[in-house]
């Protein structure tokens, strides 16, 4: 079990830490160029945002992963598992943070620079970007939450039925650890004592709730120091 | 000198005289006896005791080797099912050599020092009597009163069964090969050098005696008057019985070690070199042959094939057991054990459920005959290479090892356990196959000859004989032996002609191609599709029908109930509306056709706003044509629109267009517009495609024409599982969303005004780990916690589409509003309708579930709720008017409920409308786990099923259409109207919203 893991590890750091770093990155500065701008990107960040965080995450990226998978070579499936995710989440970065980029671009020391004949993308670089970046730390959990729900849920239901959509999901045939989790609540858990074998899904489950307490607490100090408290 | 019973105080030293009789008596014992085995019996105690030999005569006997005289190792006890020893005794003299065999309760069983037992098998296999023998006892045979021993000296003796008496003994040419056979009074025996003997079982008086021709190992068979025995030399000889005369003699080639097993008109013998032979007993005919080889090389047979149940079982040298069709030699199933080295002597037993043999002369096992499965299995100490074999009787098998004991393995004091066979049969006497029959809560189907097995305890039994279209049959049964022959004939449901015309009920005219399906008593269906005029015949079960008919594409389905009253029922009218948004079929949704319309109205519309604004401006009036608040409402209203077109473009492009294309389809099969076929070489025409079938799919899309979805056995059209599931679902909304409003409400509230608080610090914790904790864990402990006291409240799961078939029937029955998929009317809200129809038991369990479930999600989803509030709290709490009220010193009460409370509001509804996609996710999951008629569940259960080819895209009829697309676009309808309610009715509200949106 520790084994499984500690190889698990690595996989699972870029499988969540990845798209989410990523989305993370386009979110905030795609939300705070739309923030700035007002025009026509701010309408198709908008609209786009709006259309894909109107769709459960979940049932979105199996759209996508399913429509593409058999166009994808099997080694380069868990990359493109990853992309999609980042391509569904970004939006619940940027629309937090257009929303405060809209408010920090009218402070009085963003006029004084644009007054002072600072260019746009000094501008965003340099004033909005930074001071905008608050809410993009609360959703940073709640994506952790999305991800490892989907490498949770699908292998759990699946373990019932051999249903032919397994198949083709991505992180069925290493240890990762919503597999584990999954594989062991379907073969370990019971309600009676004498067979309930909970090291089989206590083990990975611990590991998830870490692994996100560390992500949840590393974004509450940055949220702190960015706020400057 | 454990052997002396120095402790009985009747015979303890009264006086010298008396003890030092015993100690002589003791002395000589133990001159002659060998060292005992273990808990070795008290011989001289038993051998004074002198006890009747009787039983119950409900216990089976087991009388000589293989069972019965014909050797097949056949018995109708079942055996036992568990591998629990009742008694284990240990004979003086070492290993088991004859025997064990059983009458009544009496156990004999002879060492191979030359000590005779007879025990009591129902008393823990006490003593009864036991005697020596002399030297090497091979076999054993119980013919009453007599128990006939051969012995290594080439003797046989008669020993009386009651007390151990020795009645006569007589003199061989040479020692007994393996068995005696006694029918009719005289006994057969073949002799190691080859000699077949008859004599009398009275006096031992010798009736006839034949050479074989060879030297012989194996025992003789004795089947309808013939003696049947194998040599060593490979010959299968049948000799007539009451004079020794040859009927005929075949050859299989090599040597045989055991006896022929007899029986249904067949020999079946295994010889030396792997192979199992099947003759016709009548001529020597051969019928068919199987080689052990063909599973492990150099593998080889030693003992005697069981025949029974149709089947040959048979257990070679190496460890295999094998069961063969006794009419093909066909292997049906073979399991493997670990190989002693030694030859396997036992031949197997077959029993109604199960062969048991001993594996590998060492591992007694226990297999299941229909699937051979492995039942048990428990390896003998020292094994058991002797010719010590298998007794099967009841539930008990008795056998003897190596090490000198007799073990009794079977069920401590249960029942006994009788196989109960029978055939189900039509009218017409042919066998009827897939009938389900019930004996309690034990469920059998008949295999394809008919026949079915049970194995009951003795008892009165009502049996249920159920098959589709068939009436049911119900019969009463008493087992109190074995059931050999139940026979049950099943009546067809009658069936008639019922035909008539499906119309359109606007305009009369008759619809072909409608799917025409009627659903009769015990199961009965029958379908048909309706000819171009409208028309239709089929035969429809006796008795009260559902007529089912779903409408051709653009017509809903309609269902009406029919009485067949014993005769055929004609010019039935079934009238079908067109649904609202049907596009002709002729006419393929040309997208090409609408989009430019489409284009040209919109540039047109922009236009006319334009020049309306011109004139307002020209006029000195605002441009702007209504209120802020309308023009809010106008611009995000407007929006949908286009948000719908970008979900379809996905939808389609990702669960359609590509999936079709990867998988090499032919992408003119896309649409419905003609075309042959289509590369990716002609980008024209893969453009046409595209746009094509993405007109198709919403053209399919628009008339409700998604395909099939299933759910277990249910294949519907997916409109119809919609339209029964969806009020399931959204009763479950309704009550899921208030209980997360009425949790999350207070609790932000409370923790907003005190920071850092218990309350707070709890909240905010809680909310983290119901992050992390994957929801279906959540779920599990919440049904695991629950179970208990949910099924002992109300008396049923706390899952499930509908109240378990338990759960009704304690309640009278299936009540007529639930419909096949647990859909309930007349409102489709199943705690509403059960309300309705004042049914309170069906009411209080559907809210129970009802509530647990919206508990589970109020669990999950508030997790996510409280988070985003937290923040919005906060910042609505420091707002000026909150400030104002508390300078005027009013208490904090008044100020959180009634100023904050209300300018709160708007803040809920902002964030619950952008975590509803969350909500939703919360619940398809719930539902999903739970197993519960609602949406959720069937989109989980579509997207497992069949991922990737897409609706809008269907090779053929019938084939399902990912009935997930349709649903993911209803979810973003409701996803995108619901968060418009919440943002505009947020604005209303609070129209200072209106001003932070347009900056």
């Amino acid at each position: 079990m520790l084994d499984g893991l500690l190889r698990a590890t690595p996989f699972d750091l870029a499988l969540v830490g990845g798209p989410i770093l990523l989305a993370m990155a386009v979110g905030a500065i795609l939300g705070t160029y739309a923030g700035v701008s007002q025009g026509a990107i701010d309408l198709v960040v908008t609209g786009a945002a709006d259309v894909i965080v109107g769709v459960p995450t979940f049932l979105l990226i199996f759209v996508l992963y399913l429509g593409i998978v058999r166009w994808v070579p099997i080694p380069d499936r868990l990359l493109v598992f990853g992309l999609l995710f980042a391509a569904i989440l970004w939006p619940y970065y940027a629309r937090p943070v257009r929303a405060l980029a809209t408010e920090v671009a009218e402070e009085r020391y963003v006029e004084a620079s644009r007054a002072a004949g600072a260019r746009r993308r000094r501008l965003v670089a340099r004033h909005v970007l930074p001071n905008s970046l608050a809410p993009i730390f609360a959703q940073a959990p709640v994506d952790v939450y999305s991800i490892f729900f989907v490498l949770t849920v699908f292998p759990f239901l699946g373990c019932f039925a051999p249903y032919p959509f397994l198949t083709v999901l991505p992180a069925t045939a290493f240890p990762e650890w919503g597999n584990l989790l999954a594989l062991g609540a379907c073969h370990g858990w019971s309600f009676l004592s004498g067979i309930d074998f909970w090291w089989m899904y206590a083990f990975p489950l611990a590991a998830i709730v870490a692994f996100g307490t560390g992500v949840s607490l590393a974004c509450d100090g940055a949220d702190r120091f960015l706020s400057g408290r | 000198m454990p052997v002396l019973d120095l402790g009985n105080p009747q015979r303890g030293g009264r006086t010298l005289g008396a003890v030092l009789g015993v100690l002589l008596i003791a002395i000589l014992l133990s001159l002659t006896l060998p060292p005992p085995g273990r808990g070795a019996a008290p011989l001289g105690r038993a051998a004074l005791t002198s006890e009747v030999v009787a039983g119950p005569a409900a216990l089976p006997g087991w009388t000589t080797l293989g069972g019965s005289v014909n050797r097949s190792g056949a018995t109708a006890s079942i055996g036992p099912t568990v591998d629990d020893l009742r008694w284990e005794r240990c004979l003086a003299g070492g290993a088991v050599r004859a025997g064990p065999l059983l009458t009544g309760s009496t156990v004999f069983a002879a060492s191979e020092g030359g000590y005779l037992y007879a025990l009591n098998r129902t008393d823990g296999g006490r003593v009864l009597w036991s005697r020596s023998i002399g030297p090497g006892p091979t076999t054993g045979d119980y013919a009453a009163p007599y128990l006939l021993l051969g012995t290594s000296d080439g003797r046989l003796s008669a020993v009386l069964g009651s007390n151990g008496s020795l009645a006569w003994s007589r003199a061989l040419t040479a020692p007994v090969a393996q068995g005696i056979a006694v029918a009719g009074g005289i006994a057969y025996v073949a002799t190691t050098s080859g000699q077949v003997e008859a004599f009398r079982v009275a006096d031992g008086s010798p009736v006839w005696s034949v050479p074989a021709g060879a030297p012989v190992s194996g025992a003789v068979a004795l089947e309808a008057g013939t003696v049947f025995l194998a040599t060593t030399s490979g010959r299968v000889l049948a000799l007539s019985g009451s004079n020794g005369s040859m009927v005929w003699q075949a050859s299989v080639g090599a040597t045989v070690a055991s006896a022929p097993a007899v029986a249904d008109g067949r020999v079946v013998v295994g010889d030396g070199s792997g192979n199992v032979t099947a003759l016709r007993a009548s001529d020597g005919t051969g019928l068919w042959r199987w080689d052990a080889r063909s599973l492990l090389a150099a593998d080889s047979l030693s003992s005697t094939p069981s025949i029974g149940e149709g089947r040959v079982a048979v257990a070679t040298d190496l460890g295999e057991v094998v069961s063969l069709n006794a009419t093909t030699g066909q292997p049906a199933w073979n399991r493997s054990y670990p190989n002693s080295g030694y030859p396997v002597r036992d031949g197997p037993v077959t029993t109604p459920g199960f062969v048991y043999a001993m594996a590998g002369a060492t591992t007694l096992a226990a297999i299941e005959l229909a699937t051979g499965n492995a039942s048990w299995s428990t390896s003998l100490d020292g094994g058991s290479a002797s010719q010590s074999p298998l007794a099967v009787s009841g539930n008990e098998v008795v056998v003897g090892d190596d090490a000198g004991c007799v073990l009794d393995i079977g069920t401590q004091g249960g029942p006994t356990i009788w196989p109960v066979a029978g055939t189900v049969r039509d009218p017409s006497g042919a066998p009827l196959p897939d009938v389900q029959v019930v004996i309690g809560s034990r469920i059998v189907t008949t295999r394809a000859d008919g026949a079915f097995e049970f194995a009951l305890p003795n008892g009165t039994y009502t049996v249920y004989v159920f098959r589709t279209a068939y009436i049911e049959d119900v019969l009463s049964l008493n087992v109190s032996g074995a059931v050999r022959d139940l026979s049950v004939v099943l009546r067809p449901l009658a069936t008639f002609e019922l035909s008539g015309t499906v119309i359109d009920s606007r305009s009369g005219r008759g619809l072909g191609g409608a799917n025409v399906r009627v659903e009769g008593e015990f199961g009965y269906v029958a379908r048909t599709t309706t000819g171009p005029t409208g028309a239709f015949v089929l035969l429809a079960g006796n008795g009260s029908d559902e007529l089912v008919v779903d409408g051709p594409g653009g017509y809903s389905g309609r269902v009406e109930r029919i009485e067949v009253p014993g005769a055929a029922v004609a010019g039935v009218i079934v009238a079908v509306d067109p649904s609202g948004l049907s596009i002709p079929s002729a006419d393929p949704h040309r997208l090409d056709l609408i989009l430019p319309f489409g284009v040209l109205a919109a540039a047109a519309l922009g236009l006319g706003i334009d020049a309306l604004r011109s004139r307002r401006r020209a006029a000195g009036l605002p441009p702007a044509l209504l209120s802020p608040f309308g023009r809010y409402v106008a611009m995000r209203a407007l929006l949908i629109p286009g948000e719908v077109a970008a979900v379809l473009l996905l939808l389609y492009v990702f669960g359609t267009f590509l999936p079709a294309a990867a998988a090499g389809q032919n992408l003119c099969e896309l649409s419905s517009a003609a075309c042959r076929s289509c590369g990716w070489s002609d980008p024209g025409c893969v453009v046409a495609v595209f746009g094509n079938g993405f007109g198709t799919f919403l053209g399919r899309l628009a008339t409700g024409d998604w395909g099939f979805a299933s759910y277990g056995p249910l294949t519907e059209p997916a409109s119809q599982f919609l339209q029964w599931w969806l009020p399931d679902s959204l009763e479950l909304a309704l009550v899921a969303l208030a209980l997360s409003v009425g949790i999350a409400y207070p609790v932000s509230i409370l923790s907003s005004v005190r920071p850092e608080s218990p309350l707070d610090v709890g909240s905010r914790l809680g909310s983290t780990l119901g992050l992390l904790v994957p929801s279906f864990l959540v779920l599990l402990a919440v049904y695991g916690v629950a179970y208990g006291p949910f099924s002992q409240a109300l008396g049923d799961d706390p899952y499930g589409l509908v109240p378990s078939g338990l759960w009704l029937q304690s309640h009278g029955g299936s009540p007529p509003w639930i419909g096949i998929a647990g859909n309930t009317s007349p409102t489709g809200f199943p705690i509403v309708d059960s309300l309705w129809h004042r049914d309170w038991g069906f009411a209080a369990l559907a809210t129970a579930k009802t509530l647990l479930q919206a508990g589970v999600i109020a669990l999950i989803y508030v997790a996510i709720y409280l988070r985003f509030l937290r923040g919005a709290v906060r910042r609505a709490l420091a707002a000026p008017s909150v400030v104002a009220a508390r300078a005027r010193g009013l208490s904090e009460g008044t100020i959180l409920w009634h100023h904050a409370g209300r300018r709160l509001l708007p803040t809920y509804l902002l964030v619950f409308g952008s975590t509803f996609p969350a909500y939703i996710g919360a619940q398809a999951l719930v539902e999903a786990l739970s197993n519960d008629a609602g949406l959720g569940t069937l989109l989980l259960s579509e997207i497992l099923q069949t991922p990737g080819s897409g609706f809008g895209f269907r090779p053929g009829p019938g084939v399902n259409g990912n009935l997930y697309q349709v649903a993911i676009f209803l979810v973003v309808l409701l996803v995108l109207v619901l968060r418009l309610a919440a943002d505009i009715l947020a604005r209303y509200l609070d129209p200072r919203m209106l001003e932070e949106g347009r900056r």
